[in-house]
């Protein structure tokens, strides 16, 4: 086992894998800009190290700085959590030559992973069901149109190199295709790097089924069931939770066996989660694949009592899987909040600030990650998510309700500083996400 | 008795000479001073300065005197390890007590093999080193402090 991990990250995530290597008893290093020289991860990891200023580009972006803590502090390996450096294969390959074990797939997997485009091609070659689109990048908007004529609109141009909901765009008609085209290939170029786009058809009513997979080095892939993540704001996941109410045993089988057999097929290793697309006729769809650790993890910890981050760390080390698949059970449910620092009254504006107030919630069945407390700053740099609430009940209906009631104890106060933790108890209380019937289109239809 | 009174005179001027060197040497803030003559004692405490790490081969970081709002700190660029010197075995860059110009050399810090040379951002007189050779640094760690140069007459 590792004597020593750096975790290329901050905040709830750089937390959440320094209790992870506590609890194996691997001694930690902390990286972190001067924005958060007083976090709690720096604070309870054994080492830190001020690895720049605020911007991510010149701290948690900036590799040689990073690599060069990790070397210098004598670790063996390197977390990247997710975000920012995770899925950065250069970055895997930079570790990898100093020595340092990365925590996560191969630089080669990455990038066949990373570029979604790709991932589709590899997908299908395994015999994963995709949705009409292509599997190379369009070249250009006439290009674009002759596909999406063939397909059928409505359809969803999607950056290659995007990830995290950014780089897509949706073409509701034929002729808003040429403007939306040059649009989202410049925003890509910007954004990532990278501005090719590939196209696809659009489900404009559909649910985001995604299922968390672990491989360890021997090549035993599992699945650890699904988690439904169809409530979004602008492709932006807000609340999770497991088991997903529109998926039955049978369609689970089905769902984990096809996430596996593409896990399998790249030689993936470590945690990772195949994203799909549940349609109205119960036909599921590959979208892409994230090759890392998720934000909602939890949810799937708490429905199989599996510790996914103590498993990415001991299949980097070399270890075998804690579990086999017919160990995997999922009992109960769990659901996630996303709280953040922004304002639903104000569309979602950023409001970070200093937290005088900040008191979370606990009792049965509660779990709260957060690296945020009392007396410490948001800080405006970075994104703004402040705790995830998650909670574990028996059943859906008890879940809600302990999630609401978990809610509704959560005090975040200080000036200036907004959270979405109302918006969040709409949600719960609304009719159709009770029923368990909300589609990626519930927030813009049943929530204005 | 009288010929011991010139001797006395002269090993009180030298308890005092001692004192003052030692007081203008000491790392920290004078905390007591206490000087005798009959079996020579010269006793100096001070307080446990901000940045102290002990003294290996010699080069030892050197005081500073606090307080002084002119000072500009010279800090690490990036994370990686401080040397004092171009090369091993070669002379420092600069000592205390050097008079740099901007953007003159003060030090080297050495990461990923790569050596990113550290220069004075400004002309002064380098009053403080706080880094050993050979030491790790983390970004913005203070290296040295200069002290503006004297005005000239």
């Amino acid at each position: 086992m590792f004597e020593k991990v750096l975790i290329a990250n901050r905040g709830e995530i750089a937390l959440r894998v320094i209790r992870a290597c506590r609890e194996l008893g691997i001694r930690t290093v902390a990286v972190h800009s001067t924005a958060d020289a007083d976090s709690e991860p720096v604070r309870l990891a054994d080492e830190a190290v001020h690895i720049g200023p605020p911007p991510a580009r010149r701290s948690y972006l900036y590799v040689p700085n990073i690599v060069e803590a990790a070397v210098k502090t004598g670790a063996d390996a390197v977390h990247p959590g997710y975000g920012f450096l995770s899925e950065d294969p250069y970055f895997a390959e930079i570790c990898a030559a100093e020595g340092l074990t990365f925590i996560g797939p191969t630089p080669e997997v990455m990038r066949l992973v990373g570029d979604k485009a790709t991932a589709r091609r590899l997908m299908a070659d395994a015999g994963l069901p995709l949705l009409p689109g292509t599997t190379e990048p369009v070249g250009d908007a006439d290009e674009a149109t002759a596909v999406a004529d063939d397909i059928g609109y409505p359809v969803v141009l999607k950056a290659v190199a995007g990830g995290g909901g950014r780089g897509i765009a949706v073409v509701p008609e034929r002729d808003e295709l040429p403007d939306v085209f040059q649009r989202t290939r410049a925003h890509a170029q910007q954004v990532f790097g990278n501005g090719a786009l590939y196209l696809e058809r659009y489900l404009r009513r559909a649910r985001h089924v995604e299922v968390q997979v672990l491989a360890d080095a021997e090549g035993t892939t599992i699945h650890l069931g699904e988690r439904d993540c169809s409530v979004q704001r602008r492709h932006q996941k807000l609340v999770e939770e497991s088991p997903s109410p529109a998926v039955d045993e049978a369609l689970r089988a089905r769902l984990g066996e096809a996430a596996v057999q593409g896990a399998r097929s790249i030689g993936y290793r470590g945690a990772g989660t195949m994203e799909f697309l549940l349609d109205e006729d119960g036909a599921f769809w590959f979208m892409e694949m994230n090759a890392r650790i998720q934000v909602e993890h939890p949810v799937t910890e708490l429905v199989t009592g599996v510790d996914l981050v103590a498993e990415q760390l001991r299949v980097a080390a070399g270890r075998p899987l804690t579990i086999a698949q017919d160990d995997v059970v999922l009992r109960g449910h769990a659901n996630e909040c996303r709280v953040n620092a922004e304002d639903p009254d104000n569309d979602f504006l950023p409001a970070p600030g200093r937290l005088d107030v900040f008191v979370p919630p606990g009792g049965p069945g509660t779990r709260v990650d957060t690296h945020c407390s009392a007396g410490a700053t948001i800080p405006p740099t970075y994104d703004s998510l402040v705790a995830k609430v998650i909670v574990w009940a028996p059943y859906r209906q008890a879940a809600l309700d302990r999630m609401d009631r978990a809610l509704a104890e959560f005090r975040i106060e200080g000036a200036g500083v907004r959270t979405t933790i109302a918006f969040h108890r709409r949600v719960l209380e609304n009719p159709v996400f009770r029923k368990g019937d909300a589609a990626t289109d519930f927030l813009e239809t049943h929530m204005t | 008795m009288t010929d011991q009174q010139p001797e006395r005179a002269d090993v009180v001027a030298a308890l005092r000479e001692e004192a003052t060197e030692l007081v203008a040497r000491i790392p920290g803030p004078l905390h007591k001073l206490s000087v005798a003559a009959g079996d020579s004692v010269v006793t100096v405490e001070w307080a446990e300065p901000d940045a102290a790490p002990p003294a290996t081969n010699g080069t030892a970081p050197a005081q500073e005197t606090p307080d002084d709002d002119d000072r500009v700190a010279v800090t690490a660029p990036l994370v990686g390890t401080f040397y004092r010197a171009p090369e091993p075995g070669a002379h420092p860059f600069v000592e205390i007590g050097a008079t740099v110009d901007e953007e003159q050399t003060v030090g080297i810090v050495e990461a990923m093999k790569l050596m990113n040379p550290v220069t004075a951002p400004r002309r002064g007189t380098v009053a403080a080193i706080h880094v050993h050779d050979g030491e790790m640094v983390e970004f913005g760690q203070p290296l040295l402090e200069l002290a503006p140069e004297p005005a000239d007459a």
